[in-house]
């Protein structure tokens, strides 16, 4: 399945919100949680996530993978917590929004 | 704010961590490529496989690093060289563009630069005294007279009573004869307050300079010299200190030396030579009487943080004092105060306004003309964006890259106008210095604000032309992108964009045009007006009379009679004359027989400049006898006093000129008859209001100073040294003094318009040029566009005439259009420059009409050229274009 066009943005925030993690790693859970339906290119993942840490969304550190392999790991800033719960609200406004219009259509 | 400030400081620490976040955005890709090859080999792929798969997957590595870098912002830096270098390419590719792009940038930009010196230097740059921005001037006005002179008396009351100058000083030229020296000289000086050097900022070069002991009729006589005065007559001797000169017959002391280059009042005509202190003459009776008075100038310095119109409710609450104490003089008088620096320029700021907006027109016409350009190479460019746009390119980079071009463009339009303008504020600063006597003002290009706005002018020009076409031109690729090939849907876009640009253009070309007709109309009713007087072929010099030899009337006739006598018997002289003033100088009132006498706060006081002649002035000056005789030799102190007056005091109080004759005014307490009426002379310019003249017979009241007036048939400077050897036959302790031309002083009244209109038809010209351009690139481009469609419609029986009909119509239109909007434009810089215009209304209907035909008559011919071009298109080559 493709992504939505702009979700990617919340997809990444809502994984984040439960701890740091590196890109490979969110890509993974990406993939876990829409239980394997749901493939996400890191063509757009790593421009998503500077994207994110440009605006504040998120910042980023150095550590370490559980195979020991240097990795750059991710976080949300305070500013990225709240921005997950405007962007859920804004998702289900959306989804919504479409529903009514496709079942009165 | 917060997130702004957020995002903002993000931005900076990207920028300034290129280097870093490339590093660590390789190892990221590391990192994800072989945690996902770990991961595929513990579900048992064999490594080699795994990392196969993996890469595949991944895809192009070097188009995320690209994305990635987008999303930081910081490609501009790193790309930005690059575009540079890439631009250098493609414009060195187009030489021809590039050299219509660059020249027209730096004659765009080298014109702005120069006007814009020339504003700073005269309106924005202060004066060179300190503290000049607090510097005044201030100046009485009467009830019906206007504006005039100080009386001495009321200066002193001023400065004693205003709360709001902490220097206030008065002045006067005053005219000196120097003897004591080989060959005795008629000198200009200056009667100052004794402080008002020390305002001004000088400091003396050699010995010093006046206190107030100097400044008393009591004090003993004192003199400071300038230095160019100095170094000529006293080969810069400083012993010059403490010796004693002569001036009009008085010994003073030498005291001090002013410095080199000092100047003041700023833009006077002649430099005063030597300064005395004014509160020398206290004990004249002109400068005890408040009613008729010899006339000095005010200037001082407010208080800290004083301003102008408190000042002048100051000055006007003592004057509102004095008018009640002495109604005699003062009734009705207010004060006008003016900042200093204001008053100076005042003739010259409305002209160099003009030339300022003329010149943004011309800069914003050569903008449009390079957008036109840029938009038709966009066109024929765009195979070359979808390409790249094809290969990763997003719309902000094809834009950012066509603006490094542009910039590129813009900085050297703008380095070459800086070359121009150099060349042109040196021509210009010139005229500026003799002609318009900014001696003291300073010229540098380059100063703080030059430099500032040089850099604005570029930034805002590579924006103005370059933005607009490179948005154009990359919103293209998307269209070409998904069409696959060249559309009518791209081209419309252009055309439409480059319609507009030359419907501009054109509207702008023809505000400027009509702005320069306008002035060119005004000048010629300015020469057809005339001046009152014939300038043509005319000498004129001054002559002082002074001392004991000629302080009776009869040897001050004795020498008229001889110095005319031998003048007119010089073969090339047509007339000579005498006169005491000449253009003005002498105002006073009168009283028309008949009429009630004036009292104060009553009807208005009529006021004439006056001028003593003698016979043979009139015909020499060349004023028009209108009705009744001009003066003769019988016209002497033993008969009845006459007088002539000029057209406009005959109409003020006459219905025709004969009407004027025999009627009589009183002067100074005598009746004089109008024996003639002659033409009026506009004494300080044709576009200047001047007084009526009142002329009397020399004499009748001989004077001392005398200007003599001679026509001649041909070069009036040719007969100089015969006069001065009449002159110094006659008497050789006299000084010759202020030889110049009629033709001169005319063409110094009308310098500064004829400059500006000169300066606007130059600009006005390019614009022409560059709009014509434009619009025949426009037509060329559309008719190149629809080869295809002429070769049908001729395939299907249109004949040549048909074909250009259309091209000249497509062309035609966009110019009509263009016209109709210039001209409301037009109609609203004619209003806006109306204080410039003269005889003539800012709707001159000729102005218009002209600029109209002649920018039709151009766009016709813009048209036509491609036109003739199209027609000979032939369907098959048309069809086969393709």
């Amino acid at each position: 399945m493709d992504l939505l066009q702009g979700t990617l943005d919340m997809l990444i925030l809502k994984i984040l919100a439960s701890g740091r993690r590196h890109g490979y790693d969110i890509s993974k859970r990406i993939l876990l949680l829409s239980d394997s339906r749901m493939k996400v290119g890191h063509g757009s993942m790593y421009p998503a996530l500077h994207r994110l840490e440009k605006k504040g969304l998120i910042r980023s550190s150095l550590g370490e993978t559980k195979r020991g392999r240097e990795a750059k790991f991710y976080e949300l800033t305070a500013h990225g917590h709240t921005q997950i719960e405007v962007e859920k609200q804004q998702w289900r406004e959306f989804v919504g929004v479409i529903e009514s219009i496709l079942e009165k259509g | 704010m917060a997130r702004w400030l957020v995002e903002t400081w993000n931005a900076v620490r990207f920028t300034f961590g290129v280097g870093r976040k490339q590093n660590e955005l390789e190892s990221e890709m590391d990192c994800h490529i072989g945690e996902a090859v770990d991961d595929l080999v513990e579900q048992g792929v064999r490594r080699e496989e795994a990392r196969k798969r993996v890469l595949r997957e991944f895809g192009g590595v070097e188009q995320i690093k690209e994305d990635c870098r987008d999303s930081w912002g910081t490609r501009m830096v790193s790309d930005f060289k690059r575009d540079l270098t890439f631009g250098l390419g493609q414009l060195r590719k187009h030489k021809g563009f590039t050299v219509v792009a660059v020249a027209t940038l730096s004659l765009g930009i080298g014109a702005n630069l120069t006007i814009f010196n020339f504003v700073n230097a005269m309106l924005l740059k202060p004066l060179p005294y300190p503290e000049s921005e607090q510097f005044a001037e201030f100046q009485p006005v009467h009830p019906s007279f206007g504006p005039m002179s100080i009386a001495y008396q009321n200066f002193l009351d001023w400065k004693e009573m205003n709360e709001s100058f902490d220097e206030f000083h008065c002045y006067r030229f005053q005219g000196f004869t120097l003897t004591g020296v080989d060959r005795p000289e008629r000198i200009l000086g200056m009667e100052a307050s004794a402080d008002l050097l020390s305002m001004l900022g000088a400091t003396p070069h050699i010995g010093r300079f006046f206190g107030p002991s100097d400044d008393r009729a009591e004090s003993e006589r004192t003199v400071v010299l300038s230095f160019a005065f100095w170094q000529q007559m006293y080969g810069a001797d400083p012993g010059i200190v403490g010796e004693t000169v002569i001036l009009n017959n008085n010994p003073y002391i030498v005291i001090g030396v002013l410095p080199s280059g000092f100047n003041f009042p700023t833009r006077a005509s002649n430099p005063a030579v030597v300064w005395t202190p004014i509160g020398l003459n206290a004990r004249n009776s002109g400068f005890l009487n408040r009613r008729n008075h010899p006339g000095i100038n005010g200037i001082g310095r407010l208080k800290e943080g004083m301003s102008v119109d408190q000042a002048y409710r100051d000055l006007n609450r003592i004057t509102a004092l004095l008018g009640e104490e002495y109604p005699d003089s003062n009734l009705g008088v207010t004060m006008l105060v003016d900042d200093y620096h204001k008053e100076i320029v005042e003739d010259v700021r409305p002209g160099l306004v003009l030339l300022s907006c003329a010149v943004g027109c011309l800069l914003l016409i050569v903008c449009v003309n390079i957008a036109g350009l840029l938009v038709v190479r966009a066109a024929s460019r765009s195979a070359e964006f979808s390409f790249r746009a094809s290969l990763g390119a997003g719309r902000p980079r094809i834009i950012r890259q066509l603006m490094s071009e542009n910039f590129i463009l813009a900085v050297a339009g703008g380095a070459i106008g800086l070359v121009l303008a150099r060349w042109g504020v040196r021509f210009l600063a010139d005229f500026a210095e003799t002609e318009m006597r900014f001696s003291e003002v300073d010229f540098t290009l380059f100063d703080t604000s030059g430099i500032l706005f040089f850099a604005g002018i570029v930034f805002m020009t590579c924006l103005l032309f370059g933005l607009f076409p490179a948005i154009q031109a990359s919103l293209s690729t998307s269209v070409l992108i998904l069409s696959g090939s060249r559309t009518a849907t791209a081209g419309r876009q252009f055309r439409r964009l480059k319609d507009a640009l030359v419907v501009g253009e054109v509207a702008l070309a023809l505000v400027l045009l009509s702005g320069a007709g306008l002035l060119v109309r005004s000048y010629q009713e300015y020469v057809v007006a005339g001046p009152g007087y014939n300038p043509d072929n005319t000498l004129i010099l001054n002559v002082s009379l002074q001392g004991e030899t000629y302080a009776s009337d009869e040897a001050k006739l004795a020498f008229y009679r001889k110095l005319l006598l031998q003048t007119r018997a010089l073969p090339e002289l047509k007339y000579a004359g005498l006169c005491s003033n000449l253009l003005g100088g002498h105002q006073d009132n009168y009283r028309i027989e008949g009429q009630p006498e004036f009292t104060a706060g009553g009807t208005e006081e009529p006021f004439a400049e006056y001028s003593r002649i003698t016979p043979g002035a009139i015909e020499a000056m060349g004023i028009r006898l209108l009705a009744g005789r001009t003066f003769t030799e019988f016209d002497t102190a033993e008969v009845g006093r006459v007088a002539l007056v000029d057209q406009q005091l005959a109409r003020r109080w006459w219905s025709s000129s004969e009407e004027a004759l025999g009627k009589r005014f009183f002067d100074d307490g005598e009746l004089h008859e109008i024996v003639g009426v002659v033409s009026h002379v506009k004494h300080h310019g044709v576009d200047q209001n001047s007084l009526d003249s009142i002329y009397r017979p020399a004499a009748q009241m001989p004077f001392g100073f005398i200007r003599l007036v001679a026509r001649t048939h041909g070069d009036p400077m040719g007969l100089v040294e015969s006069i001065r050897d009449i002159i110094a036959g006659i008497d050789s302790n006299l000084a010759v003094s202020n030889v110049t031309t009629l033709q001169s002083i005319v063409d110094s009244q009308s310098f500064f318009r004829r400059l500006t209109m000169t300066m606007l038809i130059v600009f006005a010209a390019a614009a022409l040029v560059l709009s014509s351009i434009g619009l025949y690139g426009v037509a060329s481009f559309a008719a190149s566009q629809r080869t295809q469609e002429f070769g049908i419609r001729i395939a299907l029986g249109a004949s040549l005439q048909d074909i250009r009909a259309l091209v000249i119509k497509g062309g035609g239109k966009l110019a009509l259009v263009g016209v109709g909007i210039g001209l409301l434009g037009a109609f609203g810089a004619g209003w806006l420059i109306r204080g410039l215009l003269f005889g003539i209304a800012p709707a001159d209907p000729l102005t218009y009409l002209a600029v109209t035909v002649v920018i039709g008559a151009v766009a016709i011919l813009a048209s036509y050229l491609p036109s003739r071009q199209a027609g000979k298109t032939s369907p098959i080559e048309a069809l086969r274009a393709e």
